[in-house]
């Protein structure tokens, strides 16, 4: 499912009837569209940040000054398909949308905030850390202070000389 | 404190950047090498750890601690604070030197206070055992 889905009039009559933030969430979260979306999503990962970032940047178009931002609702859900997507283009809307304190949009920054405060709670976050151990000392061949090895003493040859024997 | 869901050492491992889904690769359990010292040239150890009530902002250490077969250890700390409920430690070496054949012992430490393990058997094998290497020319 395309995150057009989003715009649908079911989605934004409940955004527009359920006043609280915790209740617009809870209902959202039981949709099936919601979770498909999702799904959809996280199964083209490779994808997902232009998709998500051409929806929104598509409907921000429609963000005037003392006007109530009509897509509201659509980033709502937005909000809540990403709380369990752990992509970082999902943390990145989530947080920048939670940021948000303007008139135009009451109700998406609280609904993002709690949706990234459910997030923190079932993703798993990294601490990665890299040690580079040092090369082992090798022996150096060439070196005059190598003492494993009593010093060469010039000797004679000890194989036969071919040679000098035939003649 | 914080408890622990897995302890694991492998030659590599990778969290995927778009659904950090972490995969092992060659999860470490005998190495064998003709000469001694032999280096281990990558390994990769990861612990998961879950929160605990109270554990959110405090500041935690864990440290790879390595025991060498003999009994020499090294010891890599990483310090972390829980971003979420799980959190993982990824901790990698290069070029680890192994002296001799025994046991390597990777232990993992939570504030001090020990986890778990993971050993490795070392040991010396003969370069004819080694398997061919592909002939040039």
């Amino acid at each position: 499912m395309a995150l057009v889905e989003l715009d649908s009039d079911e989605i934004a009559q409940i955004v527009f009837t359920v006043a609280t933030p915790n209740g617009i969430c809870a209902i959202l979260r039981a949709r099936s569209d919601i979770a498909e979306i999702r799904r959809h999503l996280f199964d083209n990962a490779g994808d997902a940040r232009r998709a998500i970032e051409d929806y929104v940047r598509e409907r921000l178009i429609d963000l005037k000054p003392k006007t109530y931002f009509p897509h509201e609702p659509a980033f709502c859900a937005l909000a809540v398909v990403l709380e369990t997507l752990p992509m970082p283009a999902a943390e990145d809307f989530l947080s920048e949308l939670s940021a948000l304190k303007i008139a135009e949009m009451p109700i998406s920054s609280r609904v993002a905030a709690l949706c990234l405060q459910r997030r923190r709670e079932l993703l798993i976050s990294n601490t990665l850390a890299e040690f580079k151990v040092g090369p082992i000392p090798m022996p150096d061949a060439s070196s005059p202070k190598r003492l494993d090895r009593p010093p060469r003493i010039p000797t004679e040859t000890t194989y036969p000389d071919i040679f000098k024997a035939a003649a | 404190m914080a408890h622990m869901e897995f302890f694991v050492v492998s030659e590599d491992l990778s969290v995927d950047q778009q659904t950090n889904r972490v995969s092992l690769f060659n999860v470490l359990e005998q190495i064998a090498g003709p000469n001694f010292p032999l280096v281990l040239p990558s390994a990769a150890a990861i612990s998961l750890w879950v929160a605990e009530a109270g554990d959110e902002g405090r500041d935690f250490q864990c440290m790879l601690r390595i025991i060498l077969p003999n009994a020499r250890q090294h010891d890599f700390t990483s310090n972390f604070r829980f971003g979420a409920r799980r959190h993982r430690v990824i901790q990698r070496l290069q070029g680890f030197p192994i002296d001799e054949p025994g046991v390597l012992r990777f232990e993992v430490l939570l504030n001090g206070e020990h986890k778990a393990s993971h050993e490795v058997d070392v040991s010396r094998i003969d370069a004819s055992d080694l398997p061919p290497t592909a002939e040039t020319g």
